[in-house]
């Protein structure tokens, strides 16, 4: 389980992220629903440890994750821009996380990976020869490799065509079902969120308008802000 | 990431490079000062003043005198030229650009004898008879420096808007007009940058100035190497090298501002290039007269260098002088086989690289790595000796390095050591922009994934910097075997590089010695033209 509890984020004098309070439970996939620049990304890399917080407390399975370095958090992030290691093939990317924890068999376990998110086959082909879609699927798998408790998605279709978005957003859902995953999915288009969320947490300038399930917050948006964002 | 750990990293990087550049560079130049002020434990500003009448004073004009005719001269040359390769198209335009760069990276002692061969007595204008004189230093200068010009005026001009250009012709404006009053003013940094750093190196200028200068012709930088070499005058030479040192800083503190904006320039620049084919009469003229200064100034000295190292007195084809090159030669001094100071020359150059790229590649992660002030600090200190002349660094050698606790006189490590630190700045400049390049998603989606910081270093860091540290260690390599300055300072016979024994033939009376001297500099320079090949020259950057 993860709990941000008043987490608050500061770049100098601009507060990003504003005492934040939220709760994914086991097997929970939480989307974060909010225009650009309302603090989402920011909220992720809090979590995975790449941001320092100002204030709060973030909480795995009730302990305090303060002091802990990104690299023992046991997290997974897929990256906006994915992030991938221009200088390593596709297999030797998937395989990075593993191999870097020790585990044994860190390309079995790639093959596999590439395998769940329909690349087998992609093992020595270079970062710069793949499509967006194929990039964003590799970045998948290489988030998955070191089965992560928590998988946190940082608007993973942005760059993708309509059509293609709306397919990808209905394999990840059943991906997460499958594999009963926590995950976190950061977005901000609606029609994603209320796909792939158990639960939306509507983020709004840094503070957490609402968090609800999709139902409940189509029906009574608490705030005009919230009922404005959802039209 | 914690921040305090991340700063600790920095400051663990940067305390290798920092405390080579202490040790070989500071203190040395600290002691020049000590020997230059306080002659006898307190303040003594004779020696200074000395400096400032008689002989020394025409020594002071001369280096300024020469440096700015040389910088006018190959900025005449090398603007044309800039526009010749950056606006034209035309065939073989790739390998042009390779090879303007490849006088540069020559060992300035084979560029000096190369113009002595070309220029001096029994060349084919040996009966204009300019070595020694100014004209053949400032010759050596363009052919040496016109890359400087062309690389960074080129890569700003290629990308200038054509259309401001010519809605200025259509508003009436003449061609001269047109480039006085558009394009000139939008080439401005990137000329000033060129002429800070044309100017520094000629300033700077030794062998070529010793080799063609002869005894009449002194420079700063050739009086402090004669008054410590022949007249074994430490005191004027450290006074004179104070000098120097005052100069440069000053000269340093300019370049860093001229570099300053033209990296402001580049950035504003498109990124698709505007080089055509040439249309009128007048661009084909143009293009030609380039073409052809480019084919004489860089390949006439060299080509007279390979054809008289063939070539014996009676003008018959031989191979004597080659055959030379193993031989001991007796005359006034004893001077070793070319070939074993070959050989020497590459072992020298081989651990001054290395040496250059561990510490110049530390101090590029710590410069990269660290924000603010204190990383430009580590930078500015580091660029230092590229500006801070050879010689500074070689004489510092010597007047520090010889008494305890650092006693190394006559050791033949001070000879790598002095090329390393010579090479350092070099490698900062080609590996601290490649690692600023490295995305930071990267580091951290490495870390999300598990992997530590050395962990990340050694995996992300490294492997992506790995082509930019290799451009180094070629660099290094070419500059460590072509070094004069510094060496001729600190080598002793058993450590005698290449370029030292090719000077010493030159000053050897007797037949036959300089037909070795030839022969000798065309080995240099295939030793050196194999590791710039193995290099890549179109990603030098000045």
């Amino acid at each position: 389980m993860l709990e941000l509890r008043g987490v608050t984020v500061r770049f100098g004098a601009a507060t990003v992220l504003d005492a934040v309070d939220l709760t994914v439970g086991g097997g929970e996939v939480v989307s974060v629903l909010g225009p650009s620049g309302s603090g989402k990304t920011t909220m992720l890399r809090a979590v995975a440890g790449l941001e320092p917080l100002a204030g709060g407390a973030i909480l795995r399975d009730g302990r305090d994750l303060a002091g802990v370095p990104p690299h023992r958090r046991d997290v997974g992030l897929m990256f906006q821009d994915h992030a991938l290691f221009p200088h390593r093939d596709v297999l030797a990317n998937v395989a990075f996380g593993p191999r870097v924890r020790g585990a044994g068999h860190a390309a079995a376990r790639a093959r596999e990976m590439l395998d769940l998110v329909g690349l087998a086959g992609f093992d020595g082909r270079g970062i710069h020869e793949l499509s967006g879609g194929e990039q964003q699927r590799v970045a998948l798998a290489r988030a998955l490799a070191p089965a992560p408790s928590l998988l946190m998605l940082d608007e993973p279709l942005g760059s993708l065509d309509r059509e293609l978005r709306e397919r990808l957003a209905v394999e990840l859902r059943e991906l997460f079902t499958r594999l009963g995953l926590s995950a976190v999915f950061v977005t901000h288009d609606h029609d994603e969120a209320f796909a792939i969320g158990d639960r939306i947490a509507v983020l709004s300038d840094g503070t957490v308008e609402q968090v609800d399930t999709p139902a409940d917050l189509w029906r009574q948006p608490r705030t005009e802000l919230v009922a404005r964002f959802l039209g | 990431m914690d921040r305090r750990r991340g700063a600790l990293t920095t400051a663990a990087l940067a305390a290798v490079p920092v405390l080579f550049v202490g040790v070989f560079f500071a203190y040395p130049v600290a002691a020049i000062l000590g020997r230059g002020l306080f002659p006898d434990g307190s303040l003594d500003l004779g020696a200074l003043g000395d400096v400032f009448r008689g002989r020394q004073v025409e020594i002071v004009w001369f280096t300024l005198q020469q440096a700015t005719i040389s910088t006018a001269l190959t900025l005449a040359v090398g603007i044309p030229g800039a526009w010749a390769l950056s606006r034209m198209r035309f065939r073989g335009r790739r390998i042009v650009r390779a090879l303007v760069v490849v006088p540069f990276v020559l060992p300035t002692v084979v560029v000096a004898v190369a113009f002595r061969a070309l220029l001096g007595t029994g060349g084919p204008l040996g009966s204009l008879d300019l070595v020694p004189s100014l004209w053949a230093i400032l010759a050596a200068h363009v052919f040496f420096n016109y890359a400087v010009v062309v690389r960074v005026v080129a890569s700003l001009w290629e990308h200038l808007d054509p259309s401001t250009e010519e809605a200025a012709r259509v508003l009436g404006a003449g061609r001269v007009r047109t480039f006085v009053s558009i394009t000139l003013p939008a080439l401005a940094p990137a000329i000033a940058a060129a002429t800070a750093i044309v100017f520094l190196f000629t300033f700077a200028s030794f062998g070529i100035v010793l080799i063609l200068g002869g005894p009449g012709l002194s420079t700063l930088e050739t009086e402090i190497y004669r008054q410590t070499a022949l007249f074994l005058d430490l005191r004027t030479a450290a006074a004179l090298t104070l000098v120097q040192l005052g100069a440069i800083v000053a000269l340093l503190t300019v370049t860093g501002r001229a570099q300053q904006r033209y990296a402001t320039a580049q950035r504003l620049r498109a990124t698709t290039s505007i080089a055509r084919r040439a249309r009128t009469a007048g661009e084909r003229l143009a293009l030609g007269a380039n073409l052809l200064v480019m084919g004489v100034l860089l390949g006439a000295p060299l080509a007279t260098l390979a054809l008289r190292s063939l070539r014996s007195t009676d003008g018959a084809l031989t191979l004597d002088a080659y055959r030379g090159l193993d031989e001991v030669r007796r005359g006034p001094v004893v001077i070793a086989e070319p070939l074993a100071a070959a050989a020497t020359s590459i072992r020298y150059a081989v651990l001054a690289s290395v040496l250059a790229v561990v510490v110049g590649g530390l101090a590029a992660f710590a410069i990269a790595r660290g924000r603010g002030r204190s990383a430009r600090m580590l930078d500015g200190a580091l660029a230092l000796p590229l500006g801070v002349s050879a010689v500074t660094v070689g004489f510092g050698f010597l007047v520090a390095l010889d008494s305890p606790p650092l006693d190394l006189r006559g050791s033949w490590v001070l000879v790598p050591i002095a090329q390393a630190v010579v090479a350092i700045p070099l490698v900062v400049r080609a590996v601290t922009p490649a690692i600023r390049a490295i995305d930071p998603h990267l580091r951290e989606a490495a870390a999300v994934l598990g992997a530590g910081p050395r962990r990340i270093w050694r995996e992300v860091d490294l492997p992506i910097a790995r082509r930019a540290l290799l451009l180094g260690a070629g660099f290094s390599f070419a500059i460590a075997l072509g070094e004069f300055g510094a060496t001729a300072f600190v080598a002793r016979p058993g450590s005698t590089t290449l370029p030292v024994t090719i000077y010493r033939l030159l000053g050897q009376p007797g037949p036959g010695n300089f037909g070795v001297a030839l022969a000798a500099s065309v080995v240099l320079m295939a030793i050196t033209a194999v590791a710039i090949l193995v290099t890549d020259t179109e990603r030098l950057s000045f």
